[in-house]
C-alpha cells in the first residue's frame, strides 16, 4: 500500500480547527455548498494531492458524490463531534442506531458480518471489537467509492493509547487492511507517545497522522521527544497542524517537514486560504524514507 | 569483539543489541529493515540489511566478525519449504560465511519445540538447524529457551495479559496442564553474553528454563492476579485444534494459529532442567517479578522542555513547566461516564499517578472501561473502593446531585476530592461541599478547566496585573453545537444536573468571570428551553457593586460550533483584552504589565504548551496533574472550592432571575 505524500484536508470547513474562528467561519461559508467543496477537492488532486482526508459529514459525502469519480479518500473515522452530539440526544446506543438506520443494505450486510466476527469481544465490552462496528457504520456514512485508507480519529486513538491497548492498535490495523483493503492509520494528538508505544509493541500501522510543525504546537509530550521518536519511527508519519493554526507560513512549514524527513503532509484548506490550487507550490513536499 | 547479531530487531535481539554494546562489543546487526532503535546511530553499532534467504547479504554481514549470535528464524510459519529455506539453509549459509570470515564461535538459539514428541515446521526445522550448527566446524553453543517473556506489551505473555483484560472467557488449547518454565528475556540475554566469552560451554546445548515451573492455567492465574481479574478458561481439545491448524495452514498464508502453536500447548518436551542452572550462575528472574515487568511500562526518561511559545509574551509562572506530583499519588475515579473515562485516560498518562480503583453503580461501565485497556480494579460501591483500594485522592465524575454524598464519604476517609464541574446541583449542596473543604487537612477542588487553558491563564495573569486598567465593562459567551432535540439521561433532569447549558457547559465561563473580575452583586437573565426541562440558551447581565456590567450569552443549540467556543472581552481605562480558546488580543493605550502599547495578538499556538498529554486540549492534563501535585504537598491549584462556590451562587441567582422573567436578583452570600 502506498503512503500518500500529500493529502488535502477539510477539517476547518467542518469547524474542527486550530485556525482563527473567523477564518473557519469564512471557509465554512465558502464551502457550504457541496459543489464548492467538490471543486476544491478536484483542484487539490490536480495540484498534486494524493487524496483527500475526510470525515463522514453531510457536506463531505455530498462533495464526494458531486465529483462523481473515483476520488482517493482517506477516511477519518468516526466523526467524533457528531457522534458526541448525537449521543447527547439519543445515548450511545441511540447514536449507533441512528447510523444503522441510515445505512444501505450492503453496509448492513457488512456490519452483520463484522458484528458476528467480533461478537465475543463486543459482549465483553472490548474496545478493539467495538470499533470495527463503528468503522463500518461511519464508512458507510461517508459514502466514498475509493477508500485508500481508514484513519482512526484522534480522540479514539488517544483513548486507546492512554489505555495502553496494544491489541486495539494491532487488531484495528489488521481489520482495516482486511476489511477495506485499505491502508490502516491512526490520527493522534499525542504523536510522541504513540510512536514510542507502537515501536515498543511492535505494531506497525501503515501511517500515523499527528500535529507536527516548526512551532512545536501540539507536539506531545514535548517537541524534543517527538523529533527523537520521528527519527527512529518504523511507521510513516504524516504531519498535520503544519502551520500551527495559521501562525507559520506553509512554505516554511513544508521546508521544516522536508528537513525532518516526514513521509507526507496533510494540508488543510485553511492552510492554503481555501485555494487548493496552492498545493502545487509544495513541490516534492517530503523525502521518501 | 566484533560480532554478528542476526534477528537484531526481534523480541530477544532488540534487547540484546544494547546489552552487547554496553559490554563493549562492536555489533553488526543483521535485519531485513532498519527499524526502531536501530534507526538511531550508536557507537559500535553497524546495521546490515539482509535476509536469511539472501546468502550474499549474510556474506557481507559476517565479514570481519569474530563471533555470531544467531537469533533470526521463521517462527509463525506453515510452509515447510520456506521454513527450511530460512531456518536450515539460512543457518547453513550463515555459518559458512562465518567460518570463511574466521569466526571463532556461534551462539545459536534453537527452541524447546525442537525437543517435542511431535513437531511442526518450526520445531522440526530448528532441530535440523541444530545439526547444521554442530557440523559447521565453528565452535558453538546451542540454547533452547522456553517461553521467553518479560517486556511490556510484547510476546505471548503480554498477549495473554491483554486477553485477560479484554475477553470474557479465555480459550485455552489443550487441558491447560502442560508445564511451562517461562524465562525472562534478560536472563536469556545474560546467558548469551556469557556464551560469547566462556570456553567451557562450547560444544554444548542447553535448555533454558526459568526458575518457576507452572502449568499454562497456573500462568494465567498468576497473570490474572496481577492484572486484577479472574476469568473462566475454556479448554479446547488439542486433537481437533491441531487438525484445524493444519487445515488453516493449507488455505491461509498467515493463519491465526499454527501447528507449532498447538503442539507447544499439548505436546510435552523432554528437557534438561539441570545443566543451565548448574553452568550459568546468574540472578534468575522469579516469575512473579518477571510478570510485573510485563505489566509495567518502561520509564520514558527525560522528555525535554515543553513548547515555550513566543518569548516576549508575559505568561504566568504556572505555564513554565507542567505540574507533577512530588511522589506517587494513589488515585481513584468514581463515575465512569464520559468525564470519568476522560479523567481516567488523562490520569493514566500523568507521571507519578497510580490509579488504584474505579467505581460506578453500573458494572457495565466498569467493563467498558476495562475494554478500553484501563486495568484498574473496579468497585461496585464507593465504600468498597475506599476500604479496599485506599486512594489518597478521588475524582468524582458522577452526576452533580451525588457529588456531596460521595465527596463526604471520601473526605471522611481522608481522601482528597476533585469534583467535576459544577460543584453541585444546588447551592445548598455546594455550601456543604465548601464546608467539607474547609475541614483541616481536607483538599477539595472543582474541575473548572479553563484555569489551565493557556489563553485564559495568560489573560488572568494580564488582568491580575491591571493591564487594561480599571475595568469598565465586559462581555462573555460560550457556544456549542450539541443539543438539537430532547436529551436523554440525567443531564436533561434539572433535579440531577442542576440545569442545562449553564450548569453543564458555560459554568466554565462564569468561573473565568469570577476568577478574573471578582464576584458580581446581582444578575438579570432570561432563558430559552427549546427541547426539554432545562435551558438551552441564556442571556444575562451581571452587575458588580461598583457598577460594572458583564454580559453573558450561552447556547448549546447553535450551528457551526462543533467545538465549544468561549470568549471574554474586557474593556478598561487603559484598553481592551479579548480572550478565547484560540487567541488572546490586548490593545492598550500605554504599555503595562509587560504588554506593549497598541494591539498585540497572540494565538493559542504561540503560547507555552506544557501539558505532556492532550485529550480534548491541554486543560484536563494540567488540572489533573496540578491537583495530584497538590495532594502530594505541592501548590494549591486555582480551581478552589471557594471560587466554585461563588460560581454556584452566580448560577443560582441567574436561574432565579430567569424564573422571574429577567428580574434583577442579588447573588446569595
Amino acid at each position: 500500500m502506498s503512503i500518500p505524500r500529500m493529502l488535502l484536508s477539510c477539517e476547518t470547513v467542518l469547524g474542527v480547527t486550530r485556525h482563527p474562528r473567523e477564518r473557519a467561519i469564512a471557509l465554512g461559508r465558502s464551502f457550504s455548498e457541496p459543489g464548492a467543496l467538490a471543486a476544491a477537492f478536484k483542484q487539490g488532486l490536480e495540484a498534486g494531492a494524493d487524496g483527500v482526508l475526510a470525515p463522514p459529514a453531510p457536506v463531505t459525502r455530498a462533495a464526494l458524490e458531486t465529483i462523481g469519480q473515483q476520488v482517493p479518500v482517506w477516511a477519518v473515522l468516526p466523526n467524533v463531534p457528531a457522534y458526541v452530539r448525537d449521543s447527547a440526544e439519543a445515548g450511545l446506543v441511540g447514536a449507533a442506531l441512528k447510523r444503522v438506520r441510515g445505512a444501505n443494505a450492503g453496509a448492513l450486510a457488512r456490519l452483520g458480518m463484522t458484528a458476528m466476527r467480533h461478537a465475543l469481544g463486543v459482549v465483553a465490552g472490548d474496545f478493539a471489537s467495538l470499533l470495527p462496528l463503528l468503522l463500518e457504520l461511519e464508512a458507510a456514512a461517508l459514502g466514498a467509492r475509493r477508500v485508500e485508507g481508514v484513519v482512526v480519529a484522534a480522540p479514539i486513538t488517544d483513548l486507546a493509547l492512554a489505555g495502553r491497548h496494544r491489541r486495539f492498535f494491532a487488531h484495528v490495523t489488521d481489520f482495516v487492511r482486511a476489511r477495506f483493503g485499505a491502508s490502516a492509520g491512526f490520527e493522534t494528538h499525542n504523536i510522541g507517545h504513540l510512536l514510542a508505544r507502537l515501536r515498543g509493541w511492535g505494531v506497525r500501522p501503515d501511517v500515523v497522522i499527528g500535529p507536527l510543525n516548526p512551532r512545536g504546537f501540539m507536539m506531545k509530550p514535548t517537541p524534543a521527544r517527538v523529533l527523537e521518536e520521528l527519527a527512529i519511527s518504523d511507521v510513516p508519519v504524516l504531519a498535520k497542524e503544519l502551520t500551527a493554526g495559521g501562525t507559520v507560513p506553509l512554505d516554511e512549514a513544508a521546508a521544516w517537514a522536508r528537513k525532518h524527513a516526514l513521509a507526507g503532509l496533510v494540508v488543510d484548506l485553511a492552510d492554503v486560504n481555501g485555494d487548493a490550487r496552492a498545493l502545487a507550490t509544495l513541490r516534492a513536499p517530503v523525502h521518501a524514507r | 569483539m566484533r560480532l554478528l547479531l542476526t534477528g537484531a530487531a526481534g523480541f530477544i535481539g532488540a534487547r540484546l543489541a544494547p546489552r552487547l554494546l554496553a559490554e563493549g562489543h562492536d555489533v553488526v546487526a543483521l535485519v531485513r529493515t532498519r527499524r526502531g532503535e536501530l534507526r538511531r546511530p550508536r557507537p559500535g553499532l553497524t546495521v546490515s540489511i539482509g535476509d536469511m534467504t539472501d546468502h550474499a547479504s549474510l556474506e557481507r554481514a559476517a565479514a570481519g566478525c569474530e563471533a555470531v549470535v544467531h537469533l533470526a528464524n521463521a517462527t509463525a510459519i506453515t510452509d515447510w519449504t520456506r521454513a527450511r529455506a530460512i531456518n536450515v539453509e539460512g543457518t547453513r549459509a550463515l555459518l559458512e560465511a562465518a567460518r570463511r570470515a574466521g569466526a571463532r564461535r556461534v551462539v545459536f538459539t534453537s527452541t524447546l519445540s525442537a525437543l517435542r514428541e511431535r513437531r511442526g515446521p518450526y520445531g522440526q526445522t530448528k532441530l535440523e538447524a541444530e545439526d547444521v550448527v554442530r557440523r559447521s566446524g565453528v565452535p558453538f553453543v546451542i540454547l533452547r529457551p522456553s517461553l521467553v517473556y518479560g517486556v511490556h506489551g510484547v510476546g505471548l505473555v503480554a498477549t495473554l495479559a491483554a486477553y485477560l483484560q479484554g475477553l470474557p472467557v479465555i480459550p485455552v488449547i489443550g487441558d491447560g496442564k502442560i508445564e511451562l518454565d517461562p524465562i525472562h528475556v534478560n536472563d536469556v540475554n545474560e546467558i548469551i553474553v556469557q556464551c560469547l566469552v566462556r570456553d567451557d560451554v562450547l560444544g554444548r546445548a542447553y535448555d533454558l528454563l526459568g526458575p518457576d515451573r507452572v502449568t499454562f492455567d497456573e500462568l494465567l492465574d498468576r497473570l490474572g492476579q496481577r492484572v486484577g481479574v479472574k476469568k473462566r478458561y475454556v479448554h479446547l481439545p488439542g486433537g481437533p485444534m491441531l487438525l484445524l491448524a493444519g487445515v488453516l495452514s493449507k488455505v491461509m498464508a498467515r493463519p491465526p494459529i499454527t501447528e507449532d502453536n498447538v503442539l507447544g500447548l499439548i505436546s510435552p518436551a523432554r528437557t534438561d532442567h539441570e545443566s543451565a542452572f548448574r553452568d550459568f550462575r546468574i540472578a534468575w528472574t522469579p516469575l512473579d517479578e518477571g510478570l510485573a515487568d510485563v505489566l509495567r511500562e518502561p520509564p520514558t526518561g527525560d522528555e525535554g522542555p515543553p513548547a515555550r511559545g513566543l518569548p516576549w509574551v508575559p505568561v504566568p509562572a504556572a505555564l513554565s513547566a507542567p505540574p507533577r506530583p512530588a511522589r506517587t499519588v494513589r488515585v481513584a475515579i468514581v463515575g465512569l461516564g464520559k468525564m470519568g473515562v476522560a479523567h481516567t485516560a488523562v490520569l493514566s498518562m500523568v507521571p507519578d499517578v497510580e490509579i488504584v480503583g474505579v467505581s460506578d453503580l453500573a458494572p457495565a461501565l466498569g467493563k467498558s472501561l476495562r475494554g478500553m485497556g484501563f486495568a484498574a480494579p473496579f468497585f461496585p460501591s464507593v465504600t468498597r473502593l475506599l476500604e479496599d483500594a485506599r486512594p489518597e485522592a478521588v475524582w468524582i465524575c458522577t452526576p452533580p446531585h451525588v457529588h456531596l454524598p460521595v465527596a463526604r464519604q471520601c473526605v471522611d476517609a481522608g481522601a482528597a476530592v476533585f469534583i467535576e464541574k459544577p460543584l453541585a446541583h444546588s447551592l445548598l449542596d455546594a455550601e456543604q461541599l465548601a464546608a467539607l473543604a474547609a475541614r483541616p487537612q481536607a483538599r477539595v477542588a472543582c474541575g473548572y478547566t479553563l484555569a489551565f487553558w493557556p489563553t485564559f491563564a495568560t489573560a488572568h495573569h494580564a488582568l491580575a496585573h491591571s493591564v487594561v486598567g480599571d475595568v469598565r465593562r465586559a462581555r462573555s459567551s460560550m457556544f456549542l453545537s450539541q443539543v438539537f432535540g430532547p436529551q436523554k439521561g440525567w443531564i436533561a433532569d434539572p433535579s440531577k444536573s442542576g440545569g442545562g447549558v449553564v450548569a453543564n457547559l458555560s459554568s466554565h465561563v462564569l468561573f473565568v468571570v469570577r476568577w478574573t473580575l471578582g464576584q458580581p452583586a446581582s444578575v438579570s437573565a432570561t432563558w430559552k428551553k427549546l427541547y426539554g426541562q432545562v435551558e438551552d440558551e441564556v442571556t444575562a447581565t451581571f452587575r458588580y457593586a461598583d457598577g460594572i456590567e458583564v454580559t453573558f450569552d450561552s447556547s448549546w443549540s447553535v450551528p457551526d460550533h462543533p467545538l465549544s467556543v468561549t470568549t471574554m472581552e474586557v474593556e478598561g481605562d487603559n484598553g481592551r483584552l479579548v480572550v478565547s480558546n484560540e487567541s488572546l488580543a490586548v490593545d492598550l493605550r500605554e504599555a503595562r504589565g509587560g504588554w506593549p502599547m497598541g494591539r498585540t495578538s497572540v494565538a493559542h499556538s504561540e503560547l507555552p504548551q506544557i501539558a505532556r498529554f492532550d485529550l480534548n486540549g491541554e486543560g484536563y492534563s494540567l488540572e489533573d496533574a496540578a491537583f495530584a501535585a497538590w495532594v502530594a504537598g505541592g501548590e494549591t491549584p486555582p480551581i478552589t472550592t471557594t471560587l466554585a462556590l461563588d460560581v454556584q451562587r452566580m448560577m443560582t441567582a441567574l436561574y432565579a432571575s430567569c424564573e422571574r422573567g429577567g428580574a434583577q436578583v442579588e447573588l446569595p452570600r
